[in-house]
């Protein structure tokens, strides 16, 4: 946990220095006057702190970080990659051939159902999720560019 | 008296049709997501928010408390039936609810957590009804400087409650600040720390990080296989408890709803610290403490009381002075803001239609949540049990239909997967979220007391230390942090 936390720590620390940066024309204070760095720099400051802490403190307390097991960690790392391909494909073949494809991918891989049944799953879920909210709740959901 | 007629002209308002609908919709929704995995209250009212943007606020807002204490009902079920608890604050429940189920007493450990749910639910709005205009009319006299103080110490006690490091709490606190700065600058109207990016003037959206941050890692954890329940076939058999189960659960059931809700009031008070203090409090005060673990039900009768009598004075510091005491609360504070309402000391005055009206539809919806948990027990039991792989890809399209409607954005929909990431990895390495969603609704606030706060004092900090209020305040805030160091120190 304490690599971990090192780690952690010079993450935190570059973050701070990116804010610190981006807050270096802001300004704090202006013959008593706050200016719009002031929070982002009290936080940076904050931030900066902690990340030292983090990186050099040898906490006490060790908890063990609960990593998933080795065979669920291809499946979390493809998941979120999933997920990212479906924020990115949203827009070009719109929400409900994006939802329909993804549900059924994701319900084969994570279920191992047959094509079938993640078939039948990937389209309900699109297209019960399109008449919720499109046409009865009326919230605009992206058509997508390849089909305009 | 005058609170009398302002319920009665509440309880007019919440009786209309339109806003029982809601209240019902709202409970039974919160049901549902109470026994769901991988979907909790604050992402479903996150989620909710933009689905209501266009409509009157007060059906909008009743119809998301309902969500929260309806998944306070929800998520004992899946506790006591086959222990997974469906929320953070059922977790105690499923230690001797569970246990019950096993030796074919499930029918009455579900009945007493919903009676005993309804009975601390409408006890702590009576509170929220009788303390609301009290607290509303002492934050009257507050400015700047007892706000900020305030809102510093929602903050301490918050970063003190919420994981196990301090350090971490205050880490995810600033993260949750500098978030909340970037944008233009309320003041000058200037662009600041979206370094150039134009998407990046209108801020960060709430809504996104809330929706990521609470909804993916609970998918993601789900995948990794952790919690798979069994349900135990039993017949439910004695729903309404006998009167040894009464004569056992009363006085629990009393302390709960005082615990939980003292608990409630606390800024960073969540269901899962009273909770824990209840049946703590429960053990040490039975006369034959070995029961617990094992089937007692004073361990179910106690902590389902005080999760649910949190839900009812939560909402005091919330509606009277605009502070949110856990993230559920950060989310209702969002949706209030969008709907153009702002809580705070003037609420009950300027807007009481809504104050009351949504007060009254509390006491409609804990009833509502009492019937609809009892006799459709079996029904929310299978829905719990409704596979991972069908649940995950629905939930996460949830997400970004909910993200996304907010302002018809993609740069929000990326925002939400980022932010869901980051929180996954948070929760591995054990840093709380609620802090950094807390300061990221509060920090405008925040930010403009202190600024406020600055002018007055021409830059002086000690404008908190001289204020008589505002130091009071602080000497708690220091209280607080003293109080967790100790502990702290004295368990490890």
């Amino acid at each position: 946990m304490w690599h971990a936390n090192r780690v952690c720590g010079a993450v935190v620390l570059c973050l701070a220095a990116t804010v610190a940066w981006g807050s270096r024309n802001l300004g704090f204070l202006t013959a008593g006057v706050p200016d719009p760095g002031l929070l982002p720099i009290l936080a940076t400051a904050t931030m900066a702190w902690c990340g030292i802490a983090l990186a050099l403190w040898r906490s006490a307390e060790a908890p063990t970080i609960a990593w998933p097991p080795p065979e669920a960690r291809t499946t979390i790392v493809g998941s979120g990659a999933a997920f990212l391909l479906y924020a990115a494909l949203v827009p070009v073949l719109g929400f409900c051939a994006t939802t329909a494809i993804f549900s059924t991918v994701l319900s084969k891989w994570w279920g191992g159902y047959r094509w079938r049944v993640a078939i039948l799953f990937g389209v309900t879920t699109a297209v019960s999720m399109l008449i919720l909210f499109d046409f009865l709740l009326e919230v605009p959901l992206p058509r997508g560019s390849f089909l305009d | 008296m005058d609170t009398v007629h302002q319920l009665w002209m509440g309880l007019t308002v919440a009786a209309q049709p339109m806003n029982l609908l809601f209240a019902l919709l709202g409970a039974v929704l919160g049901s549902l997501v109470g026994v769901l995995p991988g979907l909790g209250p604050t992402a479903t009212i996150a989620m909710l928010i933009p689905t209501t943007a266009g409509m009157d606020p007060l059906p909008a807002i009743i119809m998301m408390a309902g969500v929260y204490y309806g998944s306070m009902y929800g998520g004992s079920t899946t506790s006591i039936l086959i222990n997974v608890p469906g929320e953070a604050a059922s977790v105690m429940t499923a230690l001797d609810g569970y246990q019950m189920t096993l030796q074919g007493r499930a029918g009455a450990a579900l009945g007493i957590s919903a009676i005993g749910s309804f009975i601390a639910g409408t006890a702590s709005v009576m509170g929220l009804m009788l303390l609301a205009p009290v607290v509303s009319d002492v934050a009257l006299s507050f400015g700047p400087v007892e706000n900020f103080a305030l809102m510093f110490l929602g903050f301490t006690v918050v970063i003190s409650l919420a994981g196990k490091s301090m350090l971490k709490g205050v880490l995810s606190c600033s993260l949750g600040v500098t978030l909340a700065a970037i944008g233009l600058d309320p003041v000058k109207g200037s662009p600041r720390l979206n370094f150039g990016t134009a998407s990046l003037l209108n801020g960060i959206d709430f809504i996104a990080v809330v929706v990521g941050m609470f909804a993916i890692p609970e998918v993601l954890e789900s995948i990794e296989g952790s919690a798979v329940g069994t349900l135990v076939r039993t017949k439910l058999r004695g729903l309404f408890p006998t009167w040894q189960d009464w004569k056992d659960s009363f006085r629990p059931i009393l302390r709960g709803t005082v615990l939980g809700f003292c608990v409630g009031l606390v800024p960073g008070g969540s269901g899962t610290v009273a909770t824990f203090l209840t049946y703590d409090l429960e053990k040490k005060l039975s006369p034959h403490p070995e029961r617990f673990g094992k089937g007692a039900i004073e361990g179910v009768a106690g902590p389902e009381a005080a999760n649910n009598a949190v839900t009812g004075a939560s909402m005091i510091p919330l509606l009277t002075l605009g502070i949110p005491c856990g993230a559920v609360l950060a989310a209702l504070l969002g949706a209030l803001m969008i709907h153009g309402l702002r809580p705070g000391p003037l609420l009950l005055a300027t807007n009481p239609k809504f104050a009351w009206g949504l007060i009254a539809s509390m006491y409609i919806g804990n009833l509502m949540c009492l019937v609809l948990n009892l006799p459709l027990v079996g029904l929310w039991a299978r829905l719990s049990l409704i596979p991972m792989p069908f649940l995950g890809p629905a939930v996460l399209a949830l997400c970004f239909v909910g993200t996304y409607g907010v302002r018809n954005s993609m740069f929000d929909v990326w925002v939400m997967m980022i932010a869901g990431t980051v929180a996954y990895f948070m929760k591995k390495l054990a840093i709380p979220t609620v802090p950094l969603v807390l300061a990221l609704v509060v920090g405008p606030n925040l930010e403009a007391a202190l600024r406020q706060s600055l002018a007055m004092s021409k830059g002086s900090p000690l404008i908190f230390f001289t204020h008589p209020i505002s130091l009071a305040i602080l000497v708690l805030a220091a209280g607080s942090v003293i109080f967790s160091l100790r502990s702290r120190a004295r368990d490890a």
